[in-house]
């Protein structure tokens, strides 16, 4: 009898709590007053839920905004290209968050046990290259962060899957095709630390097709013999037209696979965009030696090659 | 040309004060009437709006409309360089890329002059409609600063409940809520110190704390505020002015 009491009671306590956990779903506002304009921007953001009990619930009231300008709420971002609502404080916080890591790059911290593969300079500072290869991802988790980060800009201005460090390291331990993401970093200064200005991620490959770069067309033929795959390379921002995506992918060719030099005519390229196939054209045409210069090579006017090799991806 | 003499910079100081919590760079509008500066802050939640009037300055010339673009920032900046009591010239030339700011003491045996350089702000003129509202309440801008300052511990919202009674304030938070109910109260003796309603039917709004406490900067402009009130639009707290107004509009928080 007692037993039944003390469980009804616990029944009747979690009811109760249970209701006053509840909390109002957010609707947008309905408002008479032309001065006012209807929003759903949230008053302040809902209490952490916490193992406490909630001692009273409090009517949820959602903030209203004066509305006397035409101006569009909605802007897009000259230099990032994010979209946002100028009134929302979310979203001009996400904005300029977003906005300092694309134009000024990932900040990245890294540990004195990574190794450089090269320096090189880069406008009036020294950058440092290193390769990522999963083990290095997976030893150090701010490492991992930033990498995710930097990623994850870089596929959001490529239009490429939003894939994060996550999707990378469980690509490379379900195939044996030794993918690693080479990074270009700026050195830390008395005003920012050590920034990402450059990435790419490597697959090794090994065949392609030749695409042609005026129509963006596969052009018929037997696959070539490809090594190295290009899947993403991106720059930050302040760091274009500095030639980092050509440092980075001139230390692709050195350490990709070891003991090995990659010519560049073995080196292919995932879905480039317009700027990737102009940046595939130029570094493939410069300082090309004479035993990487095949027979299936057609030249513009200016000397850059009309076609450049792509494979797919998996 | 436009040239205006304050005879106590403390005046033109304590409106930047309370104006630059909520907008950073603002255009103050200077034509032949006075000065005038309309700007809502960065949410769009609240807007400020004041006017000076001519003849409250000493000594005022505006030749022709002069729409003087200002970071409030580095106009506090430039404010400080000069003594509460000194007096106060605003310079600006027909086509100005700077504003001269000129302090000279009582004594008139020191003057310090500035030049502020000035912004090309895009802002559009913002047409605040005509309400009616249901209730007035004037009160002494002080209390007004200590019931925001008390509550702002408690909570993030006040409750402004206007009725025949009085006015009472409230706010509910999670460490639980308060209240203050303040009466009409009349003195002959302090005026200033009058509590004091107007009403045509009860009204409530809900408002953010936070910006009340912005407004609340303002106090020492005026020994009284008047609060106006319309159900679902938002308030308008007045500070009035020897010559002029400084006023904020706060659109309130309503039920979801």
């Amino acid at each position: 009898m007692e037993q039944n009491i003390s469980e009804n009671r616990q029944k009747q306590i979690k009811q109760t709590y249970q209701s006053r956990r509840k909390r109002p779903p957010l609707v947008p506002l309905i408002n008479s007053s032309p001065l006012l304009r209807s929003s759903t921007l949230a008053s302040s953001p809902p209490p952490h839920p916490s193992s406490s009990p909630i001692p009273r619930k409090i009517q949820k009231k959602t903030q209203a905004y004066l509305s006397l300008t035409r101006k569009p709420h909605r802007t897009t971002c000259s230099q990032c290209a994010m979209s946002y609502d100028t009134l929302s404080a979310d979203d001009r916080k996400l904005h300029s968050k977003f906005h300092a890591r694309a134009v000024s790059g990932v900040d990245i911290l890294l540990p004195p046990t990574f190794k450089a593969i090269s320096k090189v300079a880069v406008s009036t500072y020294t950058a440092t290259l290193y390769k990522m290869t999963a083990q290095h991802l997976s030893s150090s988790r701010a490492v991992r962060v930033a990498i995710d980060a930097a990623l994850r800009i870089c596929n959001a201005e490529l239009s490429a899957p939003d894939e994060g460090v996550e999707d990378f390291l469980s690509r490379a331990s379900s195939s044996s095709n030794e993918s690693a993401v080479y990074i270009c970093v700026s050195p830390r200064s008395l005003t920012s630390a050590q920034a990402i200005i450059g990435l790419a991620v490597v697959d090794r490959i090994s065949s392609g097709h030749f695409m042609s770069c005026d129509t963006g067309r596969l052009i018929p033929g037997p696959p070539i013999r490809l090594i190295l795959g290009i899947s993403r390379i991106y720059t930050a921002h302040t760091a274009r037209g500095l030639g980092v995506a050509q440092h980075i992918l001139n230390a692709v060719c050195e350490s990709a696979v070891y003991g090995m030099q990659v010519p560049r005519n073995l080196v292919g390229w995932s879905q480039p965009s317009e700027s990737g196939c102009q940046l595939a054209k130029k570094w493939c045409s410069e300082s090309m030696t004479a035993s990487e210069v095949s027979e299936d090579r057609e030249k513009d006017a200016d000397g850059t090659e009309k076609k450049i090799r792509v494979y797919i991806e998996r | 040309m436009l040239e205006g003499k304050l005879e106590q910079a403390s005046l033109f100081k304590k409106i930047v004060d309370a104006v630059k919590e909520l907008v950073q760079d603002c255009n103050f509008d200077c034509s032949d009437s006075g000065i005038a500066l309309q700007a809502m802050d960065t949410s769009h939640v609240s807007l400020v709006s004041l006017l000076l009037n001519a003849d409250g300055f000493s000594e005022y010339r505006c030749d022709r409309n002069i729409a003087l673009g200002l970071n409030l920032t580095s106009l506090t900046k430039i404010l400080r360089c000069g003594n509460n009591e000194d007096m106060l010239t605003l310079e600006a030339q027909e086509n100005p890329d700077s504003l001269t700011v000129r302090f000279e003491n009582t004594q008139q045996d020191r003057m310090s002059e500035y030049a502020l350089k000035l912004m090309d702000i895009d802002q559009e003129h913002l047409g605040i409609p005509e309400t009616e509202y249901a209730a007035t309440i004037t009160l002494p801008s002080a209390e007004f600063q200590r019931i925001c300052r008390d509550m702002s511990a408690i909570s993030e919202s006040i409750t402004i409940e206007c009725t025949k009674a009085g006015v009472k304030f409230s706010c509910e938070g999670d460490i639980g809520n308060g209240s203050v109910t303040l009466k009409p109260s009349a003195s002959a003796d302090h005026p200033e110190a009058a509590t004091k309603i107007e009403l045509s039917e009860p009204v409530s709004l809900t408002l953010s704390t936070k910006y009340l406490l912005n407004f609340c900067k303002a106090t020492g402009l005026s020994p009284s505020v008047s609060l106006k009130l319309a159900d679902e639009n938002p308030i308008l707290v007045e500070y009035p002015l020897a010559s002029g107004h400084l006023r904020f509009y706060l659109a309130p928080k309503l039920d979801e």
